[in-house]
């Protein structure tokens, strides 16, 4: 697969770049193609050793402060049973090399796929040198031999004999045939599923036993109250932290699962002392992408540093986080986390402030969080959503999206660029009001975006502004 | 100095309204109200009563300051004038007097028997509108285009780009011709299509024979050196018998500052007394008299063939043509609103296309041949590529020849300029199999309402509120239609 092109990056570049800013490695990469990236990783792997992201040891246990999730790993031809394997393989030994040896999987990731990938991936290394993080699909069981039937299938797809971290997968959410979550957990106890595990963990198959949660602080507390644990999973970041569900510029967010409690969840588990593993810390990459003002606000204060860093920095600052499991599907993803934990510096309390301003920033100018993949298209209708969506997001900047209803001092500004943004940028046959909403384009986009409703709304928003030239 | 002031004054008028038609600014529709023709048609008093003093008491300034026309064949003229260095180049030539009376009879009698198609292809402001529309503003538009794109690198979002696209054959090949015609007989013989075919040109030049204010000839400081006559793109310049014929004078002043003896003044028709001296004729006058006349000869053979090729153009267009106007049915066109019917429509309109260049949505279209041979290149929606906005009614307020009638935002709102037709069989409901109701939900009549049919919804019509404005079949996602709008004759 080496070809030419990725003689590109010379050895010397990639030793200039590893060690310091990692955010010109990132960007270096960014634009190659996957052929010039694995040219790339081969060429890594020719190094002596590198540079050790940070480690941390809570409760006797010393992780490394990044965990590689497996939930988003690089497929091939946007199928996502299909994982590239090779690809994905020299960024996990990528990670390896820097002391990324920690992996999160569950039995439905990809398909099944996820837990295959990862023990071909990993035999080759000695089993003591990497962690293993899996989950029984609670949903999924309906007696204690389901979950041993599961159980032994998951240790045979990851090709290992015991599981450093075993959770219960998603507890806490509202699901359709569990109904409210506490009855459900009540009823896995009383099938035995509990006893169970506790018995694999006392035969030696799981080490430290747990579950990843996504539900409210109330049922959080009777589980933490009513059971020992070792470890407890949970979504956390700094939007869903340090802004209550009181505000109601939150209700456009596409939702974390249970982002509107995490510090509440995380001041809990401190205080009961169960060690914290963090999933979702980019909020589904949200936080890589957040809109420009708020990127500005980031840039500003420093021009070196990713976006993304800052949401894993959040998250890895606070003392009773033991490891920040990302979702890592592309190569810069995984370079500028290993970049932001190694030699990891804690945020400062001027750090703090930046995160405030910029989450200010975000909530003010109003962002449809496509970061165009174009999955959605072609649309059935000729509608073009990534452009649609990309003049919405760009007018939401510095300039803000004019608002026909409460203008602003600037409206004839606002008004003027939007509308001939929108003419200019998107074909009168591909604009907003020949969608039909016949929902095609839902089941492909990985955001979960509502894309037939921002339409109308974008379509409603187009018609009044055509139609209000002067603003009263 | 008169001179300078009618070139000042003849290329603003006509810069403000060829960028009117390109839609670069909104205000100075005035300058189309102003046209004779279309402010005959219209019943413009006001427009008439100015024309008609300013002609009385100055000529036929119309003609060089007003008329784009006019305008455009100066430009032609000058640049000629420019390329061939030879500045004797026009001769005089006596007035085709019958000519241009048969074709003002024929345009009276046309305009009375409500068949505008003759005052429509004649009138000089509605050719020159066709032009604009048909052949200029595609080029502004490139630029226009280009411009936006410069304009968005810098960020700075002023430009809006438009489509442009042929919008009628019809009319774009009649544009071009007139081009070619119009402006080889300038570039060759002057102002001769304002003095032998152009309707408003002898219209007015029956009034400014007794216009107050005329060019004169002084007998005695003249020598009959005849540079005025070759100055002159109306070859109304007698300068052996020093006599002026008025009826085809377009006040260009062009002779005055040509004058070498300043034997040539615009002064009031009291200040000189007629000359009745007849010129010494030299033999030399005597050989271009010659010149002139084979000059003439070939000059009327021009226009008899051009104008008999447009005769044979239009009878040919009038035997192929359906002679469906004015009936309804499948072929009954959508007219804007303030058309009122089509009788309305194609006795008013010259098809100059102003509402064509106007119309915000690109609704409005010239109609093909198909419709008629009376209603052909007059405009009609096409709800493809466009719909009559419920917030616009630009078309009736620019109008000049009240084709389309001024009427308020209320009144255009109420008007029922057709109905719309549901086909099942197109919906994507039964094609696609899936929900819709884009029609209902950009129907800003509330005319449609999506009621349930199967598992699914498909739009009912309600007719007591529907305008024909055609929102829903332009935002139909099928192809053909499944709702169209079918247009009415006379609007309700």
């Amino acid at each position: 697969m080496t070809e030419p092109k990725g003689e590109k990056i010379s050895r010397r570049q990639v030793l200039k770049y590893a060690g310091g800013g990692a955010v010109g490695l990132a960007a270096l990469l960014y634009g190659l193609d996957r052929s010039q990236l694995l040219a790339f990783l081969d060429k890594d792997a020719e190094n002596g050793m590198p540079l050790q992201v940070s480690k941390r040891k809570v409760n006797g246990i010393e992780t490394p402060l990044l965990g590689f999730g497996c939930m988003r790993l690089p497929v091939i031809n946007r199928d996502f049973s299909k994982i590239d394997t090779e690809l994905a393989e020299k960024m996990i030994d990528y990670g390896y090399r820097r002391g990324v040896n920690y992996y999160d999987t569950a039995y439905p990731y990809h398909g099944g796929q996820s837990e295959v990938f990862l023990g071909n991936t990993l035999k080759k290394y000695p089993r003591d040198s990497v962690y293993i993080q899996d989950k029984m699909p609670v949903w999924a069981i309906k007696n204690v031999d389901d979950a041993q039937r599961i159980f032994e299938e998951q240790l045979q797809r990851c090709q290992v004999n015991y599981f450093d971290n075993y959770l219960l997968h998603a507890l806490g959410l509202a699901s359709a045939n569990s109904g409210n979550p506490k009855d459900a957990f009540i009823g896995y106890e009383k099938m035995g599923l509990l006893d169970y595990l506790r018995q694999e963990k006392t035969r030696g198959r799981i080490r430290q036993l747990g579950f990843s949660y996504h539900g409210d602080v109330p049922f959080l507390k009777y589980l933490l109250d009513n059971h020992s644990w070792d470890v407890v999973m949970i979504d956390l970041n700094y939007l869903d932290w340090s802004h209550s569900n009181a505000d109601e510029r939150f209700n456009n967010l596409p939702s974390g699962n249970n982002g509107k409690y995490a510090g509440e969840l995380y001041k809990l588990l401190e205080e009961k002392g169960v060690p914290c593993y963090v999933m979702e810390p980019v909020r589904g990459g949200m936080l890589a992408t957040l809109n420009p003002a708020a990127i500005k606000v980031f840039k500003t204060a420093d021009p070196n540093r990713s976006t993304a860093s800052w949401a894993m920095r959040y998250t890895a600052t606070l003392p009773n986080v033991a490891c920040v499991v990302s979702g890592m599907s592309i190569l810069e993803h995984v370079v500028d986390n290993v970049n932001t934990m190694t030699d990891f510096k804690p945020l400062t309390q001027a750090d703090y402030q930046v995160i405030d301003n910029a989450v200010e920033a975000f909530l003010n100018h109003e962002t449809i969080f496509c970061t165009e993949c174009r999955y959605c298209m072609p649309c059935p209708y000729g509608v073009d959503i990534p452009a649609i969506f990309r003049v919405f997001n760009e007018c939401s900047g510095d300039l803000g999206v004019p608002d026909p209803d409460k203008p602003a001092a600037n409206y004839p500004a606002q008004q003027r660029v939007f509308l001939t943004k929108y003419n200019n940028a998107v074909e009168k046959s591909a604009q907003a009001d020949h969608c039909i909403g016949c929902e095609t384009c839902l089941q492909h986009c990985p955001k979960r975006l509502q894309i037939p409703q921002h339409m109308r709304r974008i379509d409603d928003l187009v018609g009044k502004l055509k139609h209000q030239k002067e603003v009263v | 100095m008169l001179r300078k002031l009618r070139i000042v004054i003849g290329i603003l008028v006509f810069c403000s309204l060829s960028l009117f038609f390109f839609n670069v600014i909104d205000s100075l529709g005035i300058l189309a109200k102003i046209q004779l023709i279309p402010a005959l048609l219209a019943a413009n008093l006001l427009s008439i009563l100015f024309l008609s003093i300013m002609t009385l008491l100055l000529g036929r300034l119309y003609c060089s300051i007003l008329c784009p026309l006019g305008i455009m064949q100066d430009i032609v003229i000058w640049v000629s004038r420019k390329a061939s260095k030879n500045k004797k180049r026009f001769t005089y030539d006596p007035a085709w007097t019958k000519l241009r009376y048969a074709v003002l009879a024929i345009v009276v009698v046309a305009f009375f028997a409500g068949f505008a198609l003759i005052p429509a292809i004649l009138d000089p402001y509605s050719i020159y509108g066709r032009i604009a529309t048909h052949l200029l503003s595609p080029v502004w538009l490139s630029i226009n285009n280009l411009l936006a794109i410069v304009s968005d690198k810098f960020e700075l979002y002023y430009i809006a780009k438009k489509t442009i696209h042929v919008q009628s054959i019809e009319a774009m090949l009649l544009s071009i011709g007139f081009l070619l015609v119009i402006g080889f007989m300038a570039w060759k013989y002057g102002r001769l299509y304002c003095n032998t075919i152009c309707p408003a040109g002898t219209l007015l030049g029956t009034l400014s024979r007794f216009s107050l204010f005329k060019i004169s000839i002084n007998p005695v400081k003249c020598n009959h050196c005849s540079l005025c006559a070759a100055t002159c793109k109306s070859s109304c310049i007698d300068s052996k018998t020093q006599r002026i014929d008025y009826s085809r004078c377009i006040d260009c002043f062009d002779c005055l500052e040509n004058c070498p003896q300043n034997a040539l003044t615009f002064t009031t028709r009291f200040s000189t007394k007629p000359s009745g001296k007849n010129a010494d004729v030299t033999d030399i006058k005597v050989i271009n008299m010659k010149a002139a006349d084979t000059e003439v000869s070939r000059r009327r053979f021009l226009t008899t063939g051009a104008l008999s090729m447009f005769g044979v153009a239009v009878s040919v267009a009038g035997a192929t043509a359906s002679p469906s106007a004015g009936s309804a049915g499948e072929n009954q066109p959508v007219l804007p609103p303030g058309a009122k019917s089509n009788k309305h429509l194609s006795s008013n309109c010259t098809s100059c296309h102003l509402c064509v260049s106007k119309c915000p949505n690109q609704a409005l279209k010239p109609m093909s041949i198909g419709y008629g041979i009376g209603a052909v290149m007059q405009p009609a929606m096409d709800y493809r590529k466009g719909y009559c906005d419920y917030e616009c009614n630009l078309c009736g307020m620019t109008c000049p020849t009240d084709a389309i009638q001024q009427i308020s935002l209320e009144q255009k709102q109420k008007i029922k300029i057709g109905y719309v037709v549901f086909n099942q069989t197109h919906c994507v409901v039964e094609t696609d199999n899936v929900n819709c109701g884009n029609c209902a939900v950009h129907c800003p009549t509330k005319a449609i309402t999506m009621v349930t049919y199967k598992d699914k919804k498909i739009p009912s019509i309600d007719l007591s509120r529907c305008i024909g404005c055609g929102s829903c079949e332009y935002h139909c996602p099928t192809n053909p239609r499944a709702i169209h709008v079918v247009g009415f004759a006379e609007h309700k």
